[in-house]
């Protein structure tokens, strides 16, 4: 009957060359971005992996070959006080030619039937389509704000979708007309917007800012063990969040020093609060142009004392100021880092990122409105374009 | 008629518009999540469980039809 074997399975070593040849495919251009299993296995993947059976790879195998490809990343959840294990799913890639078939939903129905918690942030639609078509619970799409630091730059450099999703550049109508003196005059006047805009927030905002000076905001070089007092005197204020403790981070940033920079905010020893920064110089990029961007990819602070994030945020500017960055990006879904970014003249932008989880544990986390969820762009290595 | 039938049932047509020149093609409804929904259909209909092989070649009412039949499924 069957004329060639078709399987859904987890990766193993003997996998090895159809899986190369399968990120030849999809990631012809870099290794770099492929979530590979081998990378995994030796150690240098993003954290938390320890073997397969911690960090599970489904591949669906037609004949030889491997046709479509999902991975994971484990991680604690902290929801009201309980720990759950739970798993990012990541790099969900079909062979272009088995694209609208079965391989996708067969890849995920296997993530279903294997993973008690599993979630996802990703931009695709189509993969929102066959997780949604799963019983995954679409949550929504994380909000997203900027602050211009430099805006002339921003208003040189920004494409016309972009000058749209400042909600500066028209209504849907003008989506069709031709560039040129339209998109030049929204140009200059979104420059000038964004400037007296930014100007209005730093005045507004001086002297919430001014409480935080007694604070000391300074880069750290490791993870030590104050990051885990940190994460045990505040998992429990948020409505679900990966556990980031001293091992998490150390796993997820703490191996990319040259990638990621960690400020952290203490006073005198006691650390309440850390963001980590990124920055990545765009060179003729369809959207960003050759706009250098800096992104806060994660932070931790006491939601009820938020004097420290507003510390670090300060610190964060000023540090991208001095790089010639031209603006920062920050993607969260948590209500009170939200305030906060708006309260520091962060603008917002539409969001790309969606989240969905499938779930069947004893702890209710689908019911969790997605502003209680503590999720940014670093959770679930999303930040890998910023 | 009964895979003209479940194609119909499963993509929300009438069944006098499924035709055996039916497809991924020609339904637009046909995507892989309607894929999966149409294995389904028919692994119901016909109390069979489709190779996943065979899942994955029947992507039109033509396809679906000769490959059932090589499982004793009378049409």
């Amino acid at each position: 009957m069957s004329r060639e074997v078709a399987r859904v399975s987890l990766y193993d070593r003997s996998m090895e060359e159809a899986f190369a040849r399968f990120c030849r495919v999809i990631w012809p251009n870099s290794r770099e971005k492929a979530p590979s299993p081998a990378r995994r296995s030796d150690g240098s993947q993003e954290g938390q992996a320890r073997d397969t059976r911690d960090a599970p790879t489904f591949v669906f195998v037609k004949g030889d070959d491997i046709v479509g490809h999902v991975t994971t990343i484990p991680v604690q959840l902290a929801s009201f006080g309980k720990i759950v294990g739970a798993h990012w799913i990541v790099g969900l890639m079909v062979l272009p030619e088995h694209r609208n078939g079965l391989v996708g939903p067969m890849l995920i129905k296997e993530v279903n039937q294997s993973l008690d918690c599993a979630l996802s942030l990703h931009v695709e639609l189509p993969v929102l389509r066959i997780l949604t078509g799963l019983k995954w619970v679409h949550k929504g799409v994380l909000p997203q704000y900027l602050r211009v630091l430099n805006s002339r730059g921003v208003s040189q450099n920004l494409q016309w979708s972009g000058v749209k999703a400042l909600g500066i550049g028209g209504d849907e109508t003008d989506a069709g007309a031709p560039f040129g003196f339209a998109e030049s005059f929204a140009r200059i006047l979104g420059g000038w917007g964004l400037a007296a805009a930014q100007a209005l927030w730093v005045g507004l905002t001086f002297v919430a800012r001014s409480r935080a000076f007694p604070l000391e905001v300074r880069e750290e070089k490791a993870f030590d063990h104050s990051y885990d007092q940190l994460w045990q005197s505040v998992s429990g204020q948020f409505g679900a969040c990966v556990a980031r403790d001293q091992r998490y981070l150390e796993g997820r940033f703490g191996r990319h020093p040259d990638r990621y920079r960690v400020l952290g905010c203490r006073q005198k020893d006691r650390l309440l609060g850390y963001c980590i920064v990124k920055t990545k110089q765009f060179s003729n990029d369809p959207r960003m142009g050759n706009m250098k961007i800096g992104t806060i990819v994660d932070c931790l602070f006491d939601p009820g004392a938020p004097a420290a994030f507003q510390a670090l945020l300060h610190y964060a500017l000023k540090m991208c100021a001095q790089e010639k960055v031209h603006a920062v990006l920050c993607t969260s879904s948590h209500a009170i880092v939200r305030r906060l970014l708006r309260a520091n003249g962060y603008f917002s932008i539409p969001g790309n990122l969606n989240f969905a989880c499938h779930n069947r544990t004893n702890v209710p986390l689908q019911d969790i409105p997605v502003e209680s969820w503590h999720l940014m762009r670093g959770d679930s290595d999303a930040d890998q374009n910023f | 008629m009964r895979v003209e039938a479940v194609v119909a049932r499963t993509f929300h047509l009438d069944p006098s518009e499924v035709t055996d020149e039916s497809s991924k093609e020609t339904l637009a409804a046909w995507d892989s999540m309607g894929h999966l929904s149409l294995i389904t259909g028919l692994e119901e209909e016909f109390k069979i469980s489709l190779a996943i092989a065979d899942a994955m070649e029947m992507t039109s009412v033509q396809d679906i039809k000769r490959i059932l039949k090589d499982y004793g499924v009378a049409l």
